[in-house]
């Protein structure tokens, strides 16, 4: 699609998107934690005053809390044994953990000695917390937690590298309450990641005063005693809240769209930050005339030194972590190297961030969503032809690199709608990411990327601020499609159905023609190579 | 005594065969090259080398890889042969066969300076190597990855110096190996001569042959590609030429080396 008419898309997607893009829910749900984070001993301690409604339509006997720190206690819990550590490609070499000192009502009820703290064998990433009178629905519970956390060497997302901390899973949250169902609790899996209501959070970090901190939300106050420092932070209408400290973080930063975008990114990485901010940049505005506008004040990202790379690639709300090394090729040229990261979770602040679903029960609807529109960004940004290489002298799609790492391998693929510990490592990235971007792809091919972009921008709008299935999403593309087509074609195609027109398959990518001259150009190439071998 | 000129000339066949032999090699890797192109996924209708060389390491073409391995050992293994055949020929005019003779002959010894030179350079680079990593050590304080990976690289630049010379002094060697009989003589007298003159006049030559092979690889496309060509006849042509004309380019200045060696 030509630029032109991609903008035009964009200017007919924004005039019908709705007008309150930039208002942010009033949730049921409040936060208020006080944190004192030592980097000395990689520990935290904090308390949180935790104030939320009963949603659901019937009375609630429990609370279950997520204590996802502990995923790191030993080799027991679910997430080391699913294997979560492949991901990173990290081993545990620091534990990590939280306990809950103290819990109790604002009534006074103590609630600790009830609880159950391993609700899985070996695994304590959940706590289940008997109350000591039912809550009927609509009724309000404000409960009172102490607890203590030891961050764990990073391996994935949480812990530290040196005096890098990446604060995330860190404090006891409540789990998802649904509407109909009741919790929704998990395990930390290893493959997996969240769940939780949107919250209101207000946030006081205490540390040494040399630390800067990056976090969701944004500082609204900081006050230093000696040599500490206290930064009160707010979010709203958000379902995590994550920060990350490091004394030697750089700033950049930019205004966009009314949205403060800023960098934090280690001492020497500035061409990394530029980079990476630009690709922010674009994004926004690109995701935000598909999708709806970002809703946030603030958003941040955060680069992590090079020995902290298992923080890597993970979204929080209003908060990512990127990654990629110091340098970056100048901004006319393709470097996936910087953007594709940063790309793929700016996508996640809206598959995730905003349209929040079960990402243990339904992977692929943030994550093969996110990719998708991580092509699609790449392809924009790189311009018409695209090129990953080299500018437009190596012309190369985003998707269609997508297809060949599909496809390189011919064992089966299982269907890309099932729950993470449905699969294996091995297999969750072609299910679960790939797959689903190169379907929708095929529809673009097919129907057009008009079409594509309609059913899901409909669904992204529909499901702002809400907790999605793939029911809701096969309903938006039979909205557009017609009914009947999500069952007939797109189910199919996700699950992975031979039969499937959508399927990327080898024998269709075998129809593509190719260059005439890729053998003289190969034979070329191997006496170069033989050459440097030879005589 | 003949001149540079003179004994290229003279070692045209041997240079010939050179060619071949490299030619031949480089087919088996080259047919599964492009037939994993053909089998395995297509990335795009316009793809063209360079472009799905970026996704070797993605689609990891195993019967390329292996039988690249396997041309690249045999290349290692009859190198000693061909440069020997080309050296003997600049040194005296005989038939071919002769000079592959004497090549034989002197097969063992060649591979010993090999290995030498390559003995050589490898402990170069492994000292260059902890210089470099002693380096970024010393400059964690500073918590700048660019500062210390810049430094680092920086105490890695006699790296460059040392793989040229040991290239140059692996040259000067195997002249003097066919000029003397015995290996050990040849690598100390290669020693002696292997000036600063002559890692110069090597650098500059093997850099005439990278700038030519590199344009054999990026021309075809930028020329033929940019006028809406696309004739595989002209590219293996021109591919072809620019192979010859490296290997020609590379006796060139082993004849220079073998008229200088010879006063």
């Amino acid at each position: 699609m030509s630029q032109t008419r991609l903008a035009l898309v964009f200017w007919l997607l924004a005039l019908t998107a709705h007008a309150d893009d930039r208002a942010l829910p009033r949730t049921d749900q409040r936060y208020e934690i006080d944190v004192t984070l030592d980097p000395a001993s990689h520990t935290l301690v904090g308390s949180e005053r935790i104030s939320f409604v009963n949603h659901s339509q019937r009375p609630l006997r429990e609370l279950y809390f997520h204590l996802y720190l502990n995923a790191f206690r030993d080799h027991h819990s679910v997430f080391m044994r699913e294997g979560g550590t492949q991901l990173r490609d990290a081993r545990l070499q620091q534990p990590g953990h939280i306990e809950i000192t103290a819990l109790h009502t604002q009534a006074g009820a103590d609630l600790l000695p009830s609880a159950q703290a391993e609700l899985v064998p070996g695994d304590r990433t959940q706590l289940r917390v008997p109350l000591p009178a039912p809550l009927s629905p609509r009724a309000t519970l404000v409960v009172q937690v102490a607890f203590r956390a030891q961050l764990p060497a990073l391996l994935a997302r949480s812990g530290y590298a040196g005096e890098f901390h990446m604060v995330a899973q860190w404090f006891p949250k409540l789990a998802r309450l649904d509407e109909t169902s009741g919790w929704t609790s998990f395990p930390y899996h290893g493959l997996g990641e969240f769940y939780a209501d949107f919250a209101d959070y207000r946030v006081r970090i205490t540390l040494p005063a040399r630390f800067v901190v990056g976090s969701s939300g944004a500082l609204t106050n900081t006050e230093v005693h000696g040599t500490l420092r206290t930064d009160e932070l707010s979010a709203s209408a958000v379902h995590d809240f994550a920060f990350a400290a490091y004394p030697y973080f750089e700033r950049v930063e930019q205004r966009v769209q009314g949205v403060q975008v800023r960098v934090l990114a280690p001492r020497g990485y500035a061409a990394a930050a530029q980079r990476q901010l630009r690709v922010v940049r674009a994004g926004l505005l690109s995701l935000g005339a598909r999708f709806g506008r970002y809703p946030y004040a603030t958003l941040t990202v955060i680069i992590p030194p090079r020995d902290a790379d298992a923080a890597a690639g993970m979204e929080y709300p209003t908060l990512f972590v990127s990654g990629g090394p110091w340098w970056a090729l100048p901004a006319a040229l393709p470097d996936p190297a910087q953007d594709f990261v940063t790309a793929h979770e700016l996508a996640h602040q809206w598959f995730c961030g905003m349209i929040a679903s079960n990402e243990v029960a339904y992977p692929m609807l943030d994550e093969g969503l996110a990719q998708w529109a991580t092509l699609l960004q790449l392809r924009e940004l790189y311009g018409s032809p695209p090129s990953l290489f080299a500018g437009r002298a190596l012309p190369i799609d985003p998707f269609d690199v997508t297809r060949a790492v599909y496809l390189r391998r011919a064992d089966p693929v299982p269907s890309s709608l099932l729950a993470v510990d449905a699969y294996r490592f091995e297999t969750l990235a072609r299910a679960v990411y790939l797959r689903p971007a190169l379907v929708l792809d095929a529809l673009a091919t097919i129907h057009g990327e008009e079409r594509v972009q309609r059913a899901l921008s409909n669904y992204a709008h529909a499901q702002r601020f809400r907790h999605p299935t793939p029911v809701d999403l096969f309903a938006s593309f039979d909205d557009v499609y017609g009914p009947g087509y999500s069952e007939q074609q797109l189910r199919p195609a996700l699950s992975g159905t031979p039969t499937a027109t959508l399927e990327p398959t080898r024998a269709a990518a075998a129809h593509a023609p190719t260059e005439r001259s890729f053998f003289a150009e190969a034979l070329l190439l191997a006496q170069t190579l033989l050459q440097g071998l030879g005589p | 005594m003949s001149s540079a000129h003179a004994r290229f000339t003279q070692a045209g066949p041997a240079l010939l065969l050179t060619y071949l032999t490299k030619l031949t090699l480089a087919l088996v890797p080259a047919y599964q090259l492009s037939h994993a192109h053909h089998a395995a996924p297509s990335i795009a209708p316009s793809v063209d080398l360079l472009t799905w060389l970026v996704m070797l390491p993605v689609l990891q073409p195993s019967a390329a890889r292996d039988s690249g391995l396997v041309a690249g050992v045999a290349m290692l293994a009859l190198a000693p042969l061909l440069r020997l055949t080309c050296l003997s020929s600049m040194v005296q005019r005989a038939p071919l066969r002769k000079h592959v003779a004497v090549a034989a002959t002197h097969y063992l010894g060649a591979l010993r300076v090999s290995l030498l030179c390559i003995a050589y350079a490898a402990t170069c680079i492994a000292a260059i190597c902890a210089t470099g990593i002693g380096v970024e050590t010393a400059l964690a304080f500073t918590h700048d990855e660019r500062l210390r990976d810049l430094a680092a690289l920086a105490a890695c630049l006699p790296l460059g110096c040392a793989w040229l010379h040991a290239c140059a002094l692996h040259d000067v060697a195997s002249t003097q190996l066919v000029l003397r009989v015995d290996w050990r003589s040849a690598l100390r007298a290669a020693a002696h001569a292997t000036s600063l003159r002559i890692v110069v006049q090597s650098t500059l030559w093997s850099a005439a042959g990278a700038a030519l092979g590199l344009a054999g690889l990026l021309l075809p496309r930028a020329l033929l590609h940019a006028h809406g060509h696309d004739d595989s006849t002209a590219v293996l042509l021109y591919g072809q030429l620019t192979a010859l004309a490296v290997t020609l380019l590379r006796g060139r200045w082993l004849a220079s080396l073998v008229a200088r060696l010879s006063r």
